[in-house]
């Protein structure tokens, strides 16, 4: 963090001062104050004040999640047919049967991945777009925290996947033992894959345009 | 594209004052606005929500039926575990296992798939029955189920009406309906050594089983449900007959000591058998009999294959004599041949004044058509007319009934249907009901009679006399002995002695005469010899002297004649 100038100045945002910034070269460009985009004059990218209906965007993808969350946690990730029979497991039965069977370390493991932090992501990034939304200017560097968390931390949740895909490409003897992946699975996945996306579509610089009238002209819409 | 919020602008500061002239930054060209709409990525979560609700629904739809099944013990079974298994395929799964309000069973309710269309397939007579590993004497089953757990098998019924509470079967069922085949109902006397389970045979052919057994509500009867499976249920036609072929079946009858059994297995489990009769091989056109159709099961072969018994005759038979080794069933013959039964036995009625001396009486029903004829003709009496016409001339000429030992080692007896042309004359009693047909005693009943007459004749001797003429003529033999016993006992003593000296004197006198007369030899040798032809002259003379006197006696008193000159 660089040596913070006054407060009331840091919280203002560029776009107040009538400056844009290119997201391919990261040049600073100063557009008319008509226009809502602009051509980086340097490297010729598109420049637009925020990112384009990143709202609407990152909600859309939010909700598609949150309409994938519950059938990726209701329905199996895994089938095991072995010559005993065949067993369809959903995560969270997953996690209990590791828990009683003493691996607490690993259950823990896959419950902070598979159910902690996509809750987390969902609950964290309805609450960033509902404050901007909402000019809402408290909180504004937890929340900023909160976001690159959110960024960090998305992927991992991929754990889960990629256990099931690997088991199912190497637990495959025939008759013998196979495991399959489920419906949740695949659920599951693009739960993951979409709160990727709408964390990736949200536009930090949004939180800051909580005070000013953004000129970016629809940040409610 | 990569995060571009940490890194700030590079191009000019901006921590500028926000006032900055903006001339002193690029001034970018102004972009066209793309051809872009929004409402597609709204398009996201509407398929996202399509998506999920597609899942949801799939999941609701797989979820099936709910079934109650009630077991007696709920062993092995695990709620979350235990499969529902229709033809191997899984089909549910156990969610929840509880006793009863009662405690007296497990309720045990299992979710079944719904994507199969399995509520068709719960209906009123489909069967559970838990999956265990089992040894029997059919051979061993389930040794899956050693590995993976019990799991409750189920049966598909035919019905139409669902159901959805079931009792739980305690073991497998032998006969699952989806196998092709028909189900056939058995009626016999007894049980027998048959058991669920019990196998049915046709020419040794293991074919169906035993599915279940009942008494009939009057308690006389015991009623089999069996199954045989295709293709050989066409083989049951309504000619089609069932016998008991359980175990050994040893039988002692008249004809001597059967012993038959069908496969080792029917020895353990028992066992029904069923074939055509043989003498119907013409008869492959006959219907094939409808399921449940019912059937008589009889005790044995024998009496299965017998002809069918109709237009059977009924006779009386009037005995004598002692009837012991008869007794009801019987075989009526005719020179050995089986042609009908004794129906029953009893005597010919009350005693009395007019009936002072009671027949025994013996009804007998003859079935002609039991003949096995070799030239194909079946015997046409079809009624009592028809029979009389023909047994009549039959009687004439001498057609008698007769009691016959059929063992001699038992005892047994059997009624022998002969001609015995020497009998007097006899007619059958047609006034009576039923028509008493002449008989003749015995064959041992007439033995027994020869040896009662000779037994008779044994008893007349006088036997008391004879012994004691017998014993008289003995005890005089006796004294006698006695009497010679004391002669030589007393020739012993007393004159033994003497004859001994005597012989001795004898001897002593013999040697003194060989000696003298050795002498006289030596001295009056010549002298004698001389006497002794003059003494056989003499004699010569004496002879023609009396010869003489023999021829003229005569001359003894008128003397010799003189000889004529």
């Amino acid at each position: 963090m660089p040596i913070a100038p006054p407060a009331a100045d840091i919280d203002r945002p560029a776009l107040a001062a009538g400056l844009w910034r290119c997201r391919g070269c990261a040049a600073a460009v100063a557009p008319p104050a008509s226009a809502s985009r602009a051509r980086c004059p340097r490297c010729g990218a598109v420049v637009t004040p925020r990112h384009p209906d990143s709202i609407a965007r990152s909600w859309a993808f939010l909700l598609a999640g949150t309409a994938l969350y519950l059938p990726a946690n209701l329905l199996p990730v895994t089938t095991t047919a072995s010559f005993a029979g065949s067993q369809s497991d959903t995560i969270f039965s997953g996690i209990v049967y590791l828990w009683a069977d003493g691996s607490w370390a690993l259950a823990l493991i896959v419950f902070i991945a598979s159910i902690v932090v996509p809750v987390s992501k969902l609950l964290v990034l309805s609450w960033l777009l509902i404050s901007v939304q909402r000019r809402d200017c408290r909180f504004t560097m937890a929340r900023l925290k909160a976001y690159r968390v959110l960024e960090l931390v998305g992927r991992w949740s991929m754990l889960d996947i990629f256990v099931v895909a690997m088991l199912a490409a190497v637990v495959q003897i025939e008759s013998l033992a196979e495991l399959r992946p489920g419906p949740g699975a695949m659920a599951f996945g693009a739960v993951v894959v979409l709160t990727m996306l709408a964390t990736h579509a949200f536009d930090p610089r949004l939180l800051w345009d909580c005070g000013v009238d953004a000129p970016d002209g629809r940040p409610n819409e | 594209m990569s995060d571009p919020q940490d890194a700030p602008p590079p191009p000019s500061d901006p921590y500028a004052p926000p006032t900055a002239p903006t001339g002193a930054l690029p001034r970018p060209a102004v972009a066209r606005r793309a051809h872009y709409s929004l409402w597609l990525v709204w398009l996201v979560p509407l398929v996202a929500v399509v998506i999920g609700l597609a899942l949801g629904a799939r999941a609701i739809l797989e979820r099936g039926p709910v079934v109650t099944i009630f077991f007696r013990n709920a062993e092995g079974i695990e709620a979350g575990k235990t499969r529902i298994k229709y033809k191997d395929v899984d089909i549910g799964i156990v969610r929840r296992v509880r006793l009863t309000n009662d405690h007296r069973e497990v309720e045990v309710t299992a979710e079944m798939r719904g994507n199969q269309g399995i509520e068709s397939l719960m209906v009123t007579d489909t069967r559970f029955w838990v999956v265990r590993p089992r040894v029997g004497a059919g051979g061993i089953s389930g040794l899956g189920t050693l590995l993976s757990g019990v799991y409750i098998g189920m049966d598909a019924g035919r019905n139409a009406t669902e159901r959805r509470e079931f009792q739980g079967l305690e073991s497998q069922p032998t006969v699952t309906a989806d196998v092709p085949g028909r189900e056939f109902v058995l009626e016999a006397d007894e049980l027998g050594s048959l058991d669920i389970g019990s196998q049915i045979f046709l020419r040794r052919v293991p074919v169906g089983q035993i599915l279940a057994y009942e008494m009939t509500p009057d308690g006389r009867h015991v009623r089999f449900t069996i199954f045989v499976a295709a293709p050989y249920d066409r083989f049951v036609n309504e000619q089609t007959r069932f016998w008991h072929a359980s175990g050994v079946d040893v039988d002692l009858d008249a004809a001597g000591l059967h012993i038959a059994t069908q496969s080792l297995a029917s020895l353990v489990a028992g066992g029904v058998a069923f074939q055509d009769r043989p003498e119907l091989d013409s008869t492959a056109a006959l219907p094939e009999a409808p399921e449940r159709a019912q059937f008589k099961l009889f005790e044995d072969k024998t009496a299965a294959l017998r002809q069918p018994d109709t237009h059977g005759f009924d006779y009386r038979l009037l005995f004598a004599s002692s009837i012991r080794g008869l007794a009801v069933g019987a075989q009526v013959d005719y020179r050995g041949l089986p042609i009908g039964e004794v129906t029953r036995i009893g005597v010919q009625g009350p005693a009395g004044p007019k009936n002072p001396e009671p027949l025994i009486a013996v009804d007998v029903r003859i079935y002609p058509r039991r003949l096995p004829t070799v030239n194909g003709v079946l015997s046409e009496d079809v009624t009592a007319a028809d029979q009389r016409k023909r047994i009549d001339p039959m009687v004439q000429r001498g057609f008698r009934a007769q009691l016959r030992s059929g063992n001699l080692l038992t005892g047994q007896l059997y009624v022998g249907l002969d001609f015995f042309p020497k009998t007097p004359p006899a007619r059958i009693d047609w006034t009576s009901s039923p028509p008493t047909m002449p008989t003749v005693p015995g064959s041992l009943e007439s033995l027994q009679d020869s040896l009662s007459e000779l037994a008779r004749k044994l008893d007349k001797i006088p036997y008391d006399e004879l012994v004691a003429d017998l014993r008289r003529s003995l005890a005089g033999v006796e004294k006698t002995l006695n009497h010679t016993d004391e002669l030589v006992q007393h020739l012993d003593t007393s004159v033994t002695p003497e004859a001994r000296d005597t012989i001795i004197e004898a001897r002593k006198a013999i040697a003194d005469l060989r000696r003298t007369l050795a002498t006289v030899d030596q001295s009056m040798g010549p002298q004698a010899t001389a006497t002794l032809n003059e003494v056989t002259k003499a004699s010569q003379s004496l002879k023609a002297l009396a010869d003489y006197l023999e021829r003229h006696p005569e001359s003894l008193l008128k003397g010799k004649p003189e000889d004529p000159k």
